[in-house]
């Protein structure tokens, strides 16, 4: 671990935090591109960082902390996670402060309205996208299909369906 | 988040008076939240949450079960969210937390729900490397992102339920087509389907206006 090293890992990721519309999976090729520029990754480094924050709990964005572990030990840890997180949370606090504070202009109600199917739309999408990310294939869907449905009618909590969901996956892997 | 349907009223899109009630009835609530019960939730939700299942879960737990946000509140934070750079997840969190305990409810919501995953990614990271079950620990946890994505689509179709204007349903689907189907990035399609969503929703909003 080098300073230089530090503020590089700030001066890669600081920038990538303020264009990642959609979380990491956006700028995931920038990541892979300057991981592997600055010497901090092997490329199959990258696959199994990629692979294990996409598996792990917490939000996709963890690889960035495992580069800066792997780049700097825990303060680079620290350092990645810092800069992707704080200059998009930041944008984040500001316009929430503004889109909240506009509650009784007649813009509001008509934004909310309009958002509201591009809401609807980007969640299925991104449902679809996660499914079609795991190597499940049909398996996937058919978790996925029971999932929905055991909450729709069975009204059941979401731990017992994630935990049915790894079990099945699990039964099937170990069968076949 | 789905388990109340048929319960109780939801508000639908665009219905601001049904919308106020809830307000009154949410700043009640905002008094007795309390950022320990923040915190705990978070801390749950982060290190529950494989392959996104988090609105869903929000939902539940921040609208359904305590009411400290109401059905609009929550799909207008969502919709911010996937507006802004960041994970929407963290932003949410980011969100709900500024609103109801202001910058230090922020800070402590952020905390509970990034710190202790990113912990512990190092710690199954450095066990990968040794582990002989990794590939069986692999594909449990695919199933645990699939069955998330479930979730995620019952949460979607449910809200998509409120809507009765087949306008508002067509741009859900063509979003999602673009979306999924073509794999257009999200900011593209943002860019496109808000200008012609905030039309359609002008016009709604005039309709019930005028009909009052």
């Amino acid at each position: 671990m080098s300073e230089s090293t530090i503020w590089a890992l700030a001066r890669v990721f600081v920038p990538l935090s303020l264009v990642s519309f959609g979380g990491a999976r956006t700028i995931v090729p920038d990541i892979e591109h300057q991981a592997i520029l600055h010497g901090w990754l092997s490329h199959s480094d990258f696959v199994e960082i990629f692979a294990i924050a996409r598996a792990a709990p917490g939000p996709g964005t963890t690889m960035v902390t495992l580069i800066g572990w792997k780049a700097a030990g825990w303060f680079g840890a620290l350092v990645a996670t810092l800069a992707i997180y704080v200059p998009a949370g930041a944008m984040l606090l500001i316009a929430s402060h503004f889109w909240r504070r506009h509650q009784n202009s007649p813009w509001r109600p008509r934004l909310e309205r309009a958002f509201a199917p591009i809401s609807v739309g980007l969640i299925l999408a991104g449902a679809t996208v996660v499914l079609n990310a795991t190597g499940g294939g049909i398996l996937a869907y058919g978790v996925a299909g029971g999932a929905a449905m055991a909450l729709w009618w069975r009204q059941m909590h979401p731990l017992i369906l994630l935990c049915a969901g790894g079990l099945a996956f699990t039964l099937v892997f170990l069968t076949f | 988040m789905t388990s109340n349907v048929g319960k109780r009223p939801e508000p639908s899109w665009g219905d601001a008076r049904i919308n106020m009630v809830d307000a009154d009835v949410r700043s009640d609530a905002a008094v007795a939240i309390r950022l320990v019960d923040l915190a705990r939730i978070n801390l749950i939700i982060g290190l529950w949450s494989f392959g996104g299942g988090l609105v869903s879960w929000f939902a539940r737990e921040f609208s359904e079960r305590r009411r400290w946000v109401d059905y609009r509140d929550l799909l207008s934070g969502f919709a911010l969210s996937q507006l802004m750079p960041g994970p929407s997840t963290v932003n949410l969190t980011l969100y709900f937390g500024f609103m109801l305990k202001g910058l230090l409810g922020a800070i402590v919501a952020w905390s509970a729900l990034v710190v202790p995953p990113s912990l512990l990614v190092v710690g199954i990271y450095t066990a990968y490397t040794h582990a002989p079950f990794a590939r069986i620990a692999q594909f449990s946890l695919e199933g645990i992102a699939a069955a998330a994505a479930g979730l995620n689509i019952a949460t979607g179709i449910n809200a998509g339920r409120r809507s009765s204007d087949w306008r508002a349903m067509a741009i859900a689907a063509a979003v999602f087509t673009a979306v999924a189907v073509f794999r257009v990035p999200i900011l593209g399609v943002v860019l496109v389907a808000a200008p012609i969503s905030l039309a359609v929703a002008w016009r709604g909003e005039e309709k019930r206006q005028r009909n009052e």
